[in-house]
């Protein structure tokens, strides 16, 4: 039933919003990527991370040296994702290592420098030997293509034809649905437990012979990894990317989707990118509608965009900090301090046992 | 004209600016141990509202004295910047002062986006020049030049340095902000408002943040809605760097990092034969951080802060 | 001590600036002994527990469990070393469930990497399923039984301390360090508590015991030691211990002990 229903979609939303929203579904499901990736760092482990986006930026980068006219290399994508993903991987690694005995608000701000020294980079490193293209970006990126048949073109089967955007669609649906079962599979193992512990109490998880560092490290090279993946997706998809893509924004805004949506919990997670992707493009009927009503455009809704996610993040956090689908831990743990009154309470009046 | 004596003017007058931004980094911190994220745009804030003044009163008469119109546009920004950041922290931190760590964090930056956007929207996307009315005589020492404005923006920063050491050292609210940094419930138990107490850390960092953003937008000759942020980010490596929760450590990261900045900046294309060149200068306050991080997580001045039990 | 000791404690100092906590304290626990460690509040029996299992790094002296060193080393070399402990203000993973804290206690004795579990390999998912029934019997073995779904937060106060009882157990430790483990208990629940250290014990575990309770200490630790201001001012059989004039003088003004 969900299977029809995902398989349709694009079918569904093009016929019913038009073949710009098949694109924004795209976006979605690379956002949802993102998110279920720094869901484990953030959700399952507990460490902030706010330079997220840099290891996107590998991944795409890496896409674009490999596989663009820039270098005359023209890799096949499944040699140059996995590559990607490793890179992002092992840079997770890297930036983790010196930096994860830190406390948690340091690591959020070492990683966000972290992340802006990545775009720096990228924004300078046309000189002197032209590794990045610097601020234009790097463009002519080889679309996807499985057994000799391009994702970049439309494809005819059994008569009906399926744009570019389509095929990208099945192409980011299975790996999504892929990192979803890692991403459970994870939560559920001892490893996950590992990350669980570390994240209620880091002292009693090394006390139960957790070796926190190594933990955490895995918990930052596997998102990283799915970053890194996702880069790969976005670049072969978009065929050009550019620093501004890589912005600071970006990764709080894919904070914001795990903020909003229940961070550690999958469907929440989801949701949380599905709403943030879309909203914004939504918005964009607020610019027609003051033409409409008002004959001009008198705030621009890309300029509201952001506004309203800083207001999202702190009303979040206020009034509903386990997100919109929470799961059973963050619930519990935002109202850690109702939870101790109940326990004193417990302890008090408990004789029976 | 000798370019280290010059860089290292140019840098100890940006790092007075860093300082000063870093001291209400380091004063929250201090007390709350929270990442005061929105600090930076409070300081942008308060370079916008200066300017707004100051085009308002030019506007007005364009024949007032410079010096007259910029102190004008500073007392202004200076009050505005402390209502705001009375409100911010009423509003978006107290409720969840007992709540898990990250979730004030999460809101700090959630505050600092909707500054940026709410100047954006009231600003605009451009760059707000500043206007050329300040005296500008210049000097030459040791070879190199300095100008009425640095002068004035380093002892600007002194003073206001020493106005808040003196507080902090010198009276009762500085007693009480003592007591409550070491302890809240101590304090509290004292006889210490520490709600009172850290809603005027709060607005003593924002009126130097005021001072701070007038200071750094006529130095550039420019203010921006998106300054805050990477001002905001080099105040507090430079806070890191002295030691966060120190104030005077807070003022030495601010110089030493603003000279790192400028030497760095002069002599990076030299050191890297020429590979990369001075539009890195931005990565050294990142660098210096992640450093002092790693190797000294407690700052020059500080205590041990890195992840304890 | 005749037989050689399973915990060797020797001249171990620690300092936090210029405050000594632990002032050259020495003691040797023997194989199947119920040690105990008692003194006045903040004579320095949690510092040591925390020298012990690497919380805190030493100033001076050296701990050896079964002539293995742990001084210097993280805390989960300690628990792979077998030396595992409770908390005096319970530490349990208050948003998992109460199987999933034991489960966790399982992680230095598996291997399962990530590889394992995402591909579910036979070999994993048999390790999972052994984790599981090992933290089911552990639970039993405590008087858990049916209350590995709940959320341990939501225990009662005894079965918190319970929880971290197993839990520590599913580390298979050869000594487990009990930090006022039945603090806030009522009578009832301290013989229940008392039981199950015998029959640990029993089981050929070791147990070093900080407590309060002074008759529970009398009736269960065959050595104890006693701390007064970081140092042992005496140690022995608790019946000996209890007529020292140092550990009266020490006890006068403090606890109603």
């Amino acid at each position: 039933m969900l299977a029809v229903l995902l398989a349709a979609l694009p079918f569904l939303i093009g016929a019913g919003l038009g073949n710009s929203w098949v694109r924004v579904l795209d976006f979605v499901l690379l956002y949802v990527l993102l998110a279920l990736g720094l869901n484990i760092v953030v959700g399952y482990a507990g460490l902030l991370d706010l330079g997220y986006i840099a290891f996107y930026a590998l991944g795409a980068y890496l896409y674009a040296w490999l596989a663009s006219p820039h270098f005359g290399l023209h890799l096949p994508f499944w040699m140059v994702l996995p590559l990607g993903a490793a890179l992002a991987g092992v840079f997770g690694v890297l930036l983790g290592a010196p930096t994860l005995r830190l406390r948690g608000d340091y690591l959020a701000i070492v990683t966000l420098g972290f992340g802006e020294i990545i775009r720096i980079f990228m924004n300078n490193l046309n000189a002197p030997f032209n590794l990045t293209n610097g601020p234009q970006g790097m463009n002519l990126i080889d679309p996807v293509s499985i057994g000799g048949v391009s994702l970049g073109k439309s494809l005819e089967v059994a008569g009906i034809t399926l744009p570019s955007t389509y095929l990208y669609y099945y192409l980011f649906l299975a790996a999504t649905l892929l990192v979803i079962v890692v991403a459970m599979r994870l939560q559920h193992s001892r490893v996950g437990r590992a990350w669980a512990a570390l994240r209620e109490d880091e002292i009693a998880a090394a006390a139960m012979g957790i070796n926190t560092r190594n933990v955490k490290l895995l918990a930052f090279a596997m998102g990283a990894t799915f970053g890194g993946l996702a880069g790969g997706l976005f670049a072969a998809f978009q065929g050009f990317i550019s620093p501004e893509s890589f912005t600071l924004w970006e990764s709080i805004l894919v904070l914001c989707m795990i903020v909003l949506g229940g961070m550690g919990n999958i469907p929440g997670v989801i949701l949380g990118a599905v709403l943030l992707t879309v909203i914004p493009e939504a918005l964009r009927y607020i610019g027609d509608l003051q033409r409409a009503t008002l004959g001009q455009v008198v705030v621009d809704p890309a300029d509201l965009r952001m506004l309203l996610f800083g207001v999202a993040l702190v009303a979040m956090m206020l009034f509903r900090p386990a997100g919109l689908l929470p799961s059973r831990q963050r619930k519990r743990e935002f109202s850690a301090q109702d939870g101790v009154a109940e326990q004193e309470q417990a302890s008090l009046y408990d004789t029976k046992a | 004209m000798d370019i280290f004596t010059q860089q290292l003017i140019n840098g100890l007058v940006l790092g007075s600016i860093y300082a000063l931004v870093a001291l209400g980094y380091t004063m929250v911190y201090g007390i709350l141990e929270l990442i005061n994220f929105a600090h930076g745009e409070v300081t942008m804030i308060g370079a916008m509202v200066a300017l707004s003044v100051i085009g308002v009163l030019l506007g007005a008469s364009p024949d007032l004295p410079g010096l007259m119109v910029v102190i004008a546009g500073l007392l202004v920004a200076i009050p505005a910047c402390m209502a705001l950041a009375f409100g911010i922290e009423k509003i978006a931190y107290r409720p969840l002062r007992k709540a898990p760590r990250l979730a004030p964090l999460i809101t700090a930056i959630g505050v600092s986006i909707i500054l940026q956007n709410v100047a954006m929207l009231v600003w605009g996307r451009q760059y707000v020049s500043f206007p050329a009315i300040l005296p500008r005589g210049q000097h030459e020492i040791l070879g190199a030049h300095i100008t009425d404005l640095q002068i004035a923006i380093v002892v600007l920063s002194l003073l206001s340095m020493a106005g808040l050491w003196l507080l902090v050292e010198k009276t009762r609210l500085g007693r009480a902000m003592r007591a409550t940094a070491q302890s809240k419930e101590v304090a509290e138990l004292m006889g210490v408002n520490v709600d009172r107490v850290i809603s005027y850390t709060f607005i003593i960092g924002a009126a130097i943040a005021a001072i701070a953003g007038v200071m750094v937008s006529a130095y550039y000759g420019l203010a921006h809605y998106y300054m805050g942020f990477m001002l905001g980010l080099k105040a507090f490596s430079a806070a890191v760097l002295g030691g966060i929760g120190n104030i005077a450590g807070a003022m030495l990261g601010g110089l030493l990092l603003g000279v790192i900045e400028a030497l760095g900046a002069g002599y990076i294309g030299d050191l890297t034969g020429g590979f990369l060149g001075s539009h890195y200068q931005d990565v050294f306050a990142f660098l210096v951080l992640i450093l002092v991080l790693v190797f000294r997580p407690s700052g020059l001045l500080g205590e041990r802060v890195a992840s304890r039990a | 001590m005749n037989a050689p000791a399973l915990l060797q404690v020797s001249a171990v100092s620690k300092r936090f600036g210029g405050l000594a906590a632990l002032e050259d304290v020495s003691l040797s626990v023997g194989r199947g002994e119920i040690y105990g460690l008692i003194g006045p509040n903040g004579a320095g029996k949690t510092t040591l527990f925390n020298c012990m299992t690497g919380l805190y790094d030493l100033s001076a002296g050296h701990i050896h469990l079964e002539g293995v060193p742990l001084h210097g080393r993280k805390p989960h070399h300690i628990v792979e070393a077998g030396f595992a402990r409770t908390f005096q203000n319970i530490r349990l993973f208050a948003n998992m469930t109460a199987l999933e804290n034991v489960m966790v206690g399982r992680h230095p004795r598996t291997r399962a990497g990530v590889l394992g579990a995402v591909l579910r390999t036979p070999g994993a998912r048999a390790e999972e399923a052994a984790i599981h029934n090992r933290a089911r019997e552990l639970m039993e073995y405590v008087g858990l039984k049916n209350k590995g779904r709940t959320l341990a937060g939501h225990l009662s106060y005894g079965d918190q301390r319970r929880l971290e009882i197993a839990r520590a157990l599913a580390t298979e430790p050869r000594l487990l360090a009990l930090d006022e483990p039945v603090a806030g208990m009522n009578p009832t629940e301290r013989r229940q508590m008392s039981d199950l250290f015998l029959r640990l014990r029993a089981g050929g575990l070791t147990l070093l015991l900080i407590e309060h309770d002074v008759k529970l200490v009398m009736d269960l630790c065959d050595r104890v030691a006693v701390l007064d201001y970081g140092r042992k001012i005496a140690e022995g059989e608790p019946a000996l211990v209890q007529r020292d004039p140092a550990v009266i003088a020490a006890y006068l003004g403090g606890d109603e002990a």
